[in-house]
């Protein structure tokens, strides 16, 4: 039996370390200027609950308005803070109408009321193809599925396995530095882990990272698909959810901007400078203003030159992008 | 249930805290057959019929040979049919699919259908661990088979999913009765633990990237990335599958049992013959135990010996698993043996500089032998033998 107590107390010391450990961890890890780029559930609840006593403007939305490919303090959304407007970006790579949605019923569910709500509409997430259409961001599921309506769950497709692991899921929610972990590792190496960063750094000696972005470099081509033009109506998923979103800010009265999302019409061209495409903009505009919601159509407001793609916006493009919600902003 | 998880880890913890604090010594062995069930059943439940089922008839017909100690012909007669039932039930469940595949490749269109079977759970170790209890009672290495102790044998569960190879002989005795180990051995142990999982979810986890290059090999990659990529996947493996031996033998040293070594420093080894001494231990002397020695081992003539090597690590490669970039794998290493085999033979006893072991020379023979090796991972790693052509190709493209 002496054993077993030796081997018992040394446990309950380890958890007692474990556990101050995770308190310091708590109190002391950043906020950042946007989500992180791989948040994590346990981040997400922590974002959510620091904003349960502000009345921010809070940003949702897609990579656009996160800053796809740009430093944080870059975004638009982050040098609108820096001008001293009270904005949070909770924005995310991979966001769509359904994420949106979600986003804004786990704020509800919070208790957060935000003073303004800023969100983009971006016509490719329209498209059933498109890998957001019907899904949520895994920690977005995580922490909003069961804020979720029957109704709307069921036109989503779950990314969650389909027997959850709950006692991972009881330890992520309990434990913040394990929860976290995601965060920790991008607020430390700046990237997804240590590796990551060491192969970034491998493959720009190696040039394969050029390679890569060469073989990437968006042409019209690598876009073909993207846009689904087929009128938009209520068996679209995406268009389904944009409605709820816009009948749950009316129901709350809380203001809100959607902006039409940027998009580069030189590179795309072919595919969307079409009678289809403008039809499915009037749609999204006659939508959302019926509700009551600003739109700030900024479908045609860039330049190719400000883009780095089909709908990601330079440094450039970000900064004039700040200038002109700045104007719409409360 | 898989060791780096949350839930083997209060497995764990539970069934080991029950089996020193609530159960009685006397009913420890039945216990871990109940915990080594659970911990099977997790994943597929009806594959745990079939490791029972296989127990079963392997128990049957090792008792059958046991009670034909004096009549040879009979016992051999029944080891073949246990050897031939194991391996056609491994054959069955992991060959199938990579057969018919051949022989649909071999004639260019579809003559065979190919089956998609899920294969068991572990069944590579516990079919070896089988044939190895039915090969030592016939050669006289095992004298008694109590029904408990076989069962502890096939259900340990620190042993199901990945080994080390266990030998019925040495296990056995421990469980009469289960000596409880002193608290510094358990802390001994937890360490031994901690750092396989460190191993795996640290350093093995962390390689899977860097090693991106030659497991998808071709474009954006140039030679560096195949470089990387080679030591990466050199490292990955191993950390991956030492520290999967060392919780299990972590594991199994904490309820009380010895279990064996499966790595000792393997790429510090000076040539290929003594890597595999020291690389999966369980599995090289299985190897060598039950089809390198049955073959004739090194009293044949040499082209023979060297012929089994090759053989038995042809056997290795395809163990590993069920396609030809992995039997190429195993021949790659026969090869290697034969080489070091002829060797040590003609050249080292006619070079005296070679003979001495000076420290020049061990460097360089832990270069070589590690240079042969990594090489050698190329193929494992690969999805095809095309995809492990890409690699070599582009490891020394300009």
């Amino acid at each position: 039996m002496r054993p077993l107590r030796n081997a018992l107390a040394g446990i309950a010391v380890a958890m007692i370390v474990l556990a101050l450990i995770d308190i310091a961890f708590r109190s002391t890890f950043p906020r950042s200027e946007r989500l992180n780029e791989n948040f994590s559930a346990a981040y997400l609840r922590r974002e959510v609950a620091a904003l349960r006593s502000t009345s921010p403007i809070v940003v949702l939305g897609d990579s656009a308005l996160w800053g796809y490919r740009l430093p944080a303090d870059k975004a638009a959304v982050t040098l609108l803070r820096r001008r001293g407007l009270a904005v949070e970006n909770l924005s995310f790579e991979g966001g769509s109408p359904p994420n949106t949605y979600a986003m804004l019923r786990i704020l509800s569910a919070n208790g957060v009321r935000p003073r303004q709500v800023v969100f983009n509409v971006n016509q490719k997430e329209f498209n059933p193809a498109d890998s957001a259409y019907q899904t949520l961001h895994p920690s977005v599921e995580l922490v909003g599925w069961t804020a979720l309506g029957h109704g709307e769950r069921a036109l989503l497709k779950s990314t969650q396995p389909a027997h959850p692991d709950a006692l991972q899921h009881a330890i992520e929610s309990t434990w913040a530095l394990y929860g976290m972990r995601t965060d920790l590792r991008e607020a430390l190496f700046g990237d997804v882990d240590a590796v990551h960063a060491l192969q970034t750094a491998i493959e720009g000696v190696s040039g394969a990272r050029a390679r890569r972005l060469a073989a990437h470099r968006p042409t019209a081509q690598l876009f073909e698909g993207t846009y689904d033009l087929t009128p938009l109506d209520p068996s679209n998923v995406g268009f389904r959810f944009l409605r709820r979103i816009a009948d749950m800010l009316r129901q709350q009265n809380i203001p809100a901007v959607a902006i039409l999302t940027p998009t580069n019409h030189t590179l795309l061209h072919d595919y969307i400078d079409s009678p289809e495409y403008a039809a499915n903009l009037r749609a999204t505009r006659r939508l959302l203003e019926s509700n009551g919601i600003a739109v700030l159509d900024l479908d045609r407001a860039f330049p190719a030159s400000e883009f780095l793609d089909n709908d990601h916006l330079t440094e450039a493009g970000n900064s004039r992008l700040a200038a002109v919600l700045r104007a719409a902003l409360r | 249930m898989i060791f780096n998880t949350w839930t083997f880890a209060i497995f764990g913890f539970v069934a080991i805290f029950l089996y020193w604090t609530v159960v009685p010594p006397k009913l420890r062995p039945h216990y871990l057959v109940v915990a080594g069930t659970v911990f099977y059943t997790w994943a597929i439940p009806a594959y745990t019929l079939l490791i029972v089922a296989l127990a079963v008839v392997t128990f049957a017909i090792g008792q059958l040979m046991l009670r034909l100690d004096d009549d040879v012909r009979r016992r051999r007669l029944a080891l073949a049919a246990g050897v031939i039932l194991i391996a056609g039930v491994l054959g069955f469940f992991k060959y199938t699919k990579f057969f018919a595949l051949t022989v649909d490749q071999i004639a260019g269109h579809d003559i065979l259908p190919v089956p998609q079977i899920l294969v068991p759970l572990a069944i590579s170790f516990f079919t070896f661990e089988f044939v190895h209890v039915l090969v030592d009672i016939h050669l006289g290495k095992i004298r008694r088979l109590d029904a408990m102790d076989f069962a502890v044998f096939t259900m340990f569960f620190p042993t199901l999913v990945a080994g080390p190879i266990k030998r019925f002989q040495s296990f056995a005795p421990q469980l009469h009765p289960v000596v409880e180990p002193p608290a510094s051995e358990i802390g001994l142990h937890l360490y031994r633990v901690g750092v396989g999982i460190a191993k795996k979810t640290i350093f093995a986890d962390s390689m899977s990237l860097l090693a991106q290059a030659i497991v998808t090999p071709g474009a954006p990659y140039g030679p560096l990335d195949y470089w990387v990529g080679m030591l990466a996947y050199s490292a990955k493996i191993y950390f991956d599958f030492s520290g999967y031996s060392d919780i299990a033998i972590g594991v199994a040293g904490m309820l009380g049992l010895a279990i064996p070594e499966n790595f000792e420093r393997p790429y510090w080894a000076q040539n290929i013959s003594v890597f595999w001494s020291r690389w999966h231990i369980s599995l090289s002397t299985w190897i060598r135990d039950y089809v390198f020695i049955p073959l004739g081992g090194s009293r044949r003539p040499p082209p023979v010996v060297l012929g089994n090597l090759l053989l038995a690590m042809g056997i290795s490669g395809l163990w590993h698993g069920a396609a030809w970039t992995f039997v190429t794998w195993g021949f790659w290493h026969g090869a290697g043996l034969a080489v070091h085999r002829l060797w040590s033979r003609i050249v080292v006893p006619r070079v005296p500089a070679l003979a001495n072991g000076s420290a020049p020379v061990r460097v360089a023979s832990i270069a070589v032998t590690f240079a042969f090796v990594v090489l050698g991972w190329v193929l494992f790693a690969s999805s095809s033998l095309l995809s492990a052509g890409t690699v070599y190709a582009g490891i020394v493209a300009r």
